[in-house]
């Protein structure tokens, strides 16, 4: 019933190549995530705290909806999710194609350790020889060559590192459970022969080739060579010309015969190029002169077992690929390292200290010193190591640092009373985001002191590592300072990855000078690669915010060019076995895994089994072994036909209780999957043999071999009773079932877009071009938002905005209503019917920044007449677009002039050449002029881009301009960072003030005085200026009342309030509810464009199910019970509940709804379930936990 | 008044004050973080702090930066050059207002300029220092007994080490004259 649906590789499974992929599975894409490490999660598996709450929260990024599909763990620990294939350990060989139908080479390297044979018992590690820095703790502990690629993961799987492994195998003799096999490495499978009658060339051939680790025989005649060949394959073969007997062409003709496939490389003593050609022509590969170098033949070798092993890569179809390979981390110790990192001790990273902080981390739940173990209580934070570094060649900003050492710095002094000391400095503390400053706050707050200065250098002290580190810097007045620190936090910015880069290259996709993938102009997530995308720190330096929105952005673009309008949405087919199986009466089959014998030695299985069967439900207890593979399934699934069992347990290692090996089970057997419970037997069976053999060192009765089953059966009458009772929970787990089918929710298949600015109308364009219909809504005469007056500047924006505006107004599927507003909405969420006004008709207060838009074209006037006979849209999903506009200024009288203008005004006034800049002028730009303080204590980001793309005209006009720039952190985060080395090269004056102490205006009118007192010079300083550009940020055009008739809140500054401003950047609570622009957050045009493709992306992955499938776990409410309490509302914490007061009952809503629970434990009258899990069900379970503990 | 001054003497020789842009200009990306007045070994001799000197320099007040010894007192160590993240000239733009402020012929760097040209002159001539003749002509050209009398007891101490070796002047080799010539030129 599923046609075939769009198939799309991301490469890199970091954060963004996990939400892209999360995307577009969620859309019904197949995805291929293929990821270069062991394990998933990239550099955030290593952080356990995030800002802004400190927590981590990842799971947020899970589906809502068909929950079912997923695994509903922390996302730290796995990912699963039934349309993402998963390829850990596997590079991108190559790429060719185009969108719609891409080949791409994967090379998985070879894991040593089946994963699902591993049952993390351990033993490998126990008697691994090997002991190296273990990366996962950036270096600060050890590790041994077979680990566990991260501690928090659900897998228990062990891993071999190829490269330290010394090949002993004693963890293959220790092994249980046979999972571990010392596979033949790649190159080894490469088989080379070498035909030569001299014994030196042989010989040292044999060595050069061997080294390199192929496999090498050696013939000295070409009978011999043939002789060979007849019993082993071989994949190439270097054979002199001259030989005794067989020559080398002879030999070439009878191999090729043999082998066709061979490549053969002639050697020949002398320049005997004639016969050389003439063995070419029979099919020689290449020929080399004697006497070569060995780098000549080795080239030739590795270039054809290049050839072998793309020919066994595996190769796949897929129609569009994203990239999101992230970056390195800044390496402090290169070049000059003037903080001494790896010399000093005390000096670490911020990684480094990232681990210190995490409880699996060096010091566990201690905060100490690496070096000498003693608890750390004064910690200094240096900024900007490795970024806005010219002498490193990173001219860039790496944009999450300084948010990183806040947080940091705040979790050190709030979790350790020990910390006394948390200072960080700075050189612009970059807070360049909606609740970026008041965390900074919050940290001042806490005690962690701010220093704007760069501390030059670090001197060792090498006589006593215990006695601190002293700290010299110049502090803003004109003294240099000292204090001693315990610890040095380099706070790394980050570096293009040398893989990426190199791919790039290989590939034809456009870089820019610091070797980021450049993204096309407007198209944040395209690049230069029609059917490639890039998201995450591939593109530039980005935070997790960033890297969520543009990963959704990616996945966005993805699905537009793998062009899925023919194919439908995969949807699951539901178990084809009636409903009325959870009335029938139940039949269970537990199938015990022996685990190769391991669960027979350490338990009476017999004994076990009659246990269970006194359970007269329980029809059968089998003995299988390996359900992990095919075979042992098929075993387990031909048990459960023969006997017609209605419900399963299967007893095994921790790999089969995973939810995708349940999801298995289930289909094979043809039983709906809450019919099936997994119990993990053989992890306590593991910590039981452990204690045993604990105790029996402990009594010494080891030495007797022949009492070594004395203690085995001692173990079994120990054991047998809580086996059987974890066995017995998951019995009664399947016991009571409810297959009541959850309420799907209706919804309509169509969008409403509020806004027709920019983000509104791409957000228009991408859901329409996957097939939706939308309504866009705009409240003034045209389209085009704020870029109506940005325009004029650029003509690349004025290209693109013509061609957005075109677009919308010729795509069928958008109906644009102008001088529209939206007046009220009934209906419930996915069903909503809302109510279009004519704009400025009600008595609303629509303070329209946009009013010098202009009169409208024709066409606009034809639409908007078109759509002012609609009163009522229909849609499913919302998108808030409505954007931003500039600040109020808020001068006070005193301060107005010709000469003042706001940074909006002077850019039309540029563009309207009203200035004339062409003669010298002088004009200063106070930044963060009302913004970040008070009431708008958010930094506004567009204006300090702004401010220096202004500065940047006026001197390019005319270098004699004079320009000052006031500001208080210099906000170009990114690579925008180039443009305020530019400003700064091209003369431009900046000048930092305190947010307490701004710069004063004497207007007058030849333009104005400005006094200011400067921090570096100690004194007060005043300059004539004939023009003032006030930076005043924007402020969010988003009336209160339209948020709240879709049921989503604003935050304190009037921005749309996001579910969650980390992980789900774009959606309220209410996830039909959207947002992207500005009035989602202060951006930029890209960053707009960002969200706006992000917002789309949700919007189209919820419009693309015919119906929500509401998840197994649901909740419901039994309305006779219920007394309209409503404790349970405010309780639950995804809203998905509201009183329908017509009907007065208590609506839940199935999309929004996670079956956690809460509202039953609330609800005080019994009103409040959960399907699937009922009191009966649970009180069931603990039970059988909890007997025989009494 | 030291200060109107330089603007004046800076008015009169606008070739030096197109040098001072010149110099303005190397370090025109200073993003002011204060690297170089940290690393400085000499900081605490200065009056001005070179963040400051740089400052006022970028701010046009280039008689604020004359009326401070800050540069003079530059040993070009190269610790800020090497520090700074910018990756600016600063030993070099220091060395350029050395060279400004010697050519503006300035009161206050009187005697550092005739120590500077006694010693420089000395190498020309000999391809070494030979101090006590390099001390004389430094005096002479001071014109003030007062300035020898303050070095009296310094060369009486290296005096009784046997540190200094008094000889009598000669015209000495002279071979480095083209090297300094060719400098010179390069120079201006």
């Amino acid at each position: 019933m599923t046609q075939q649906s769009a198939r799309i590789m991301v490469v890199g499974g970091g954060i963004s190549g996990i939400n892209a992929s999360l995307d577009l599975a969620r859309a019904g894409c197949q995805v291929l995530l293929v990821e270069q490490s062991d394990h998933l999660g990239g550099l955030l598996s290593q952080m356990d705290r995030q800002f802004p709450d400190s927590g981590c929260g990842m799971c947020r990024l899970l589906p809502l909806f068909n929950r079912d599909q997923t695994s509903e763990h922390c996302l730290r620990r796995g990912l699963f999710h039934e349309n993402i294939e998963t390829c850990l350990r596997t590079d991108l060989i190559s790429v060719e194609g185009e969108p719609g139908s891409f080949t791409v080479a994967l090379k998985q390297q070879a894991s040593r350790v089946d994963p699902a044979l591993c049952i993390g018992c351990g033993r490998c590690e126990a008697v691994c020889p090997v002991d190296v820095a273990d990366p996962f703790n950036a270096g600060l502990t050890s590790r041994k060559a077979i680990y566990r690629p991260c501690p928090q993961s659900f897998s228990y799987a062990y891993t071999i590192d190829p490269h330290t492994c010394t090949d002993c195998r004693a963890c293959r003799d220790a092994c249980p459970t046979g999972a571990i096999t010392f596979a033949a490495k790649e190159r080894e499978t490469f088989h080379v022969l070498v035909v030569d009658d001299e014994k030196i060339v042989r010989d040292s051939m044999k060595e050069w080739l061997a080294e390199e680790g192929y496999q090498v025989w050696t013939a000295a005649s070409a009978k011999k060579a043939l002789e060979l060949m007849a019993d082993t394959p071989f994949h190439m073969m270097l054979t002199d010309i001259k030989m005794p007997g067989m020559d080398g062409v002879e030999l070439l003709a009878r191999a090729k015969a043999l082998q066709p496939d061979l490549d053969v490389v002639m050697m020949t003593a002398y320049a005997a190029v004639d016969s050389a050609v003439e063995a070419m022509k029979q099919g020689a590969l290449e020929y080399v002169i004697k006497p070569f170098e060995p780098d000549t033949v080795l080239a030739m070798v590795s270039t054809c077992f290049a050839a072998f092993s793309a020919a066994r890569a595996r190769v796949e179809t897929v129609d569009a690929m994203i990239l999101a390979r992230g970056n390195d981390l800044f390496a402090p110790d290169v070049k000059t390292n003037p903080y001494g990192y790896r010399k000093i001790p005390g000096v670490v990273t911020s990684l480094e200290f990232e681990r210190m902080l995490s409880h699996a981390g060096p010091g566990l739940d201690t905060l100490v010193h690496p070096a000498t173990g003693q608890p750390v209580q004064r910690i200094a934070w240096f900024q900007c190591t490795g970024s806005r570094d010219l002498q490193y060649g990173n001219a860039f900003c790496s944009s999450f640092c300084c948010m990183a050492s806040v947080k940091q710095s705040m979790l050190a002094k709030t979790l350790y009373p020990q910390v006394t000391d948390a200072c960080i400095f700075y050189m612009d503390l970059r807070t360049p985001g909606k609740a970026y400053d008041l965390y900074a706050d919050q940290a001042r707050q806490a005690g962690v002191t701010f220093i704007r200065s760069r501390v030059h250098s670090l001197a060792p002290d090498t006589t006593d590592p215990g006695a601190g580190i002293r700290v010299v810097w110049a502090d803003g007045a004109a003294k240099t300072c000292e204090k001693i620190f315990d610890l040095v936090v380099l706070a790394v910015g980050v570096q293009p990855k040398d893989a990426g880069t190199a791919f790039a290259e290989n590939n034809g996709i456009a870089m820019d000078a610091s070797g980021f993938i450049r993204p096309e102009p407007f198209y944040p997530a395209h690049t230069s690669r029609p059917g490639i995308f890039a998201c995450g720190g591939l593109t530039g330096p980005k935070d997790i915010h960033e890297s969520i929105v543009l990963a959704s952005a990616a996945a966005m673009s993805a699905m537009e060019a793998a062009d899925m309008t023919d194919c439908q949405m995969s949807e699951k087919s539901a178990s084809t076995k009636p409903v009325t199986i959870a009335k029938e009466v139940p039949r269970i089959m537990v199938a015990i895994c022996r685990c190769r014998d391991l669960v027979q030695e350490a338990l009476d299985t017999e004994a076990v089994s009659h246990a269970l069967r006194l359970d007269p439900e329980v029809a059968a207890v089998e003995m299988t072994d390996r359900l992990c593979r095919e075979d042992g399934m098929d075993a387990m699934i031909a048990g459960i036909e023969k006997i017609g069992a209605n419900r399963l347990v299967t007893a095994s290692c921790a790999f089969c209780v995973k939810k995708q090996q349940l999801h298995r089970m289930a289909d094979l057997a043809d039983l709906p999957i809450q019919c099936v419970a997994g119990v993990d037997v053989i992890t306590s069976i593991i910590a039981g043999a452990e204690k045993a053999s604990g105790a029996e060192k402990a009594s010494g009765a080891e030495n007797d071999p022949a009492a070594e089953k004395a203690p085995a059966a001692g173990q079994t009458a120990f054991a047998i009773q809580p086996m059987v009772r974890q066995i017995r929970t998951g019995i009664s787990r399947v016991k009571t079932i409810s297959l009541e089918p959850g309420k799907e929710g209706g919804m309509f298949s169509r969008a409403l877009v509020v806004g027709g600015g920019i983000a509104g109308m791409t957000a228009a364009l991408a859901i329409a071009g996957r097939g939706f219909a939308v309504d866009l809504v705009e409240k003034s005469p045209a389209l085009g938002g704020n870029l109506v007056w940005l325009h004029p500047g650029s003509q690349d924006l004025t290209a693109f905005l013509e061609d957005r505006k075109a677009a919308v107004l010729a795509h069928d599927l958008i109906r644009v209503h102008t001088r529209t507003r939206v007046h009220s909405t009934t209906g419930r969420p996915g069903l909503w019917e809302t109510r279009l006004a004519p704009a400025g008709s009600a008595d609303e207060d629509m303070s329209s920044h946009k009013d010098d838009a202009g009169t409208g074209d024709a066409e606009l006037s034809d639409s908007s007449k078109g759509a002012s006979s609609i009163h009522q849209v229909r849609h499913g999903v919302v998108v808030l677009a409505v954007g931003g506009a500039q600040a109020d200024p808020g001068i006070a009288t005193c301060e107005t002039g010709p000469g003042i203008y706001t940074q909006q005004g002077f850019q039309q006034a540029l563009d309207n050449k009203t200035i004339d800049t062409g003669t010298p002028v002088r004009v200063a730009m106070i930044q963060c002029r009302g913004s970040r303080q008070n009431d708008r204590n958010y930094c506004s980001r567009v204006c300090c881009p702004r401010s220096l793309e202004q500065a940047l005209f006026l001197k390019n006009r005319n270098p004699d301009s004079r320009v000052h720039v006031f500001y208080r952190d210099m906000m170009t985060p990114g690579l925008l960072e180039t443009l305020y080395t530019q400003a700064r090269q091209a003369g431009v004056l900046f000048f930092p003030y305190e947010k307490h102490n701004p710069p004063c205006l004497e207007p007058d009118d030849n333009g104005c005085k400005i006094t200011w007192s400067d921090a570096i010079l100690g004194r007060s300083m005043e300059t004539a200026v004939d023009y003032v550009v006030l930076a005043t940020g924007v402020t969010p055009n988003m009336p209160p009342d339209l948020a709240q008739i879709f049921g989503a809140d604003l935050d304190q500054f009037g921005f749309f309030d996001q579910a969650d401003s980390k992980w789900r950047p774009v959606e309220a609570l209410e996830p039909r509810v959207l947002a992207c622009g500005l009035a989602l957050e202060p951006a930029n045009i890209a960053s707009s464009l960002a969200t706006a493709r992000a917002a789309a992306a949700r919007a189209v992955a919820i419009l693309s199910q015919e119906k929500i499938q509401p998840g197994i776990e649901m909740a419901r409410v039994r309305n006779s019970y219920c007394s309209l309490c409503q404790l349970c509302i405010s309780a639950c914490p995804y809203g998905a509940r509201h009183v329908d007061h017509q009907a007065g009952v208590v609506v839940i809503d199935p999309l929004v709804c996670q079956g956690c629970g809460i509202c039953a434990a609330v609800c005080p009258s019994g009103a409040a379930v959960v399907d699937g899990i009922s009191p009966v069900h649970m009180l069931d379970v603990i039970n059988t936990a909890l007997s025989g503990h009494g | 008044m030291v200060s109107s001054n330089i603007s004046e003497k800076l008015a009169a020789f606008p070739e030096i004050s197109h040098r001072v842009d010149q110099i303005k200009h190397l370090v025109d990306a200073c993003i002011q973080c204060g690297t170089c007045s940290a690393s400085c070994p000499n900081l605490d001799f200065m009056d001005m702090t070179p963040r400051r000197m740089w400052r006022y320099l970028l701010a046009g007040r280039v008689e604020k930066v004359f009326a401070s010894h800050t540069f003079t007192l530059c040993s070009s160590c190269y610790v800020c050059t090497l520090r700074c993240p910018r990756g600016l000239p600063l030993t070099e733009a220091m060395a350029g207002l050395k060279q400004a402020a010697f050519a503006l012929k300035l009161d206050q760097f009187r005697r550092s300029r005739l120590f500077y040209a006694a010693f420089m002159e000395n190498i020309r001539q000999y391809g070494r220092v030979r101090e006590m003749e390099m001390m004389t002509r430094y005096f002479l050209a001071v014109k003030n007994p007062l300035v020898p009398l303050g070095y009296a007891s310094m060369g009486t101490r290296l005096l009784k080490k046997n540190k200094l070796h008094p000889g009598l002047p000669s015209r000495g080799t002279g071979k480095l004259a083209h090297l300094f010539e060719q400098a010179h030129r390069q120079e201006y």
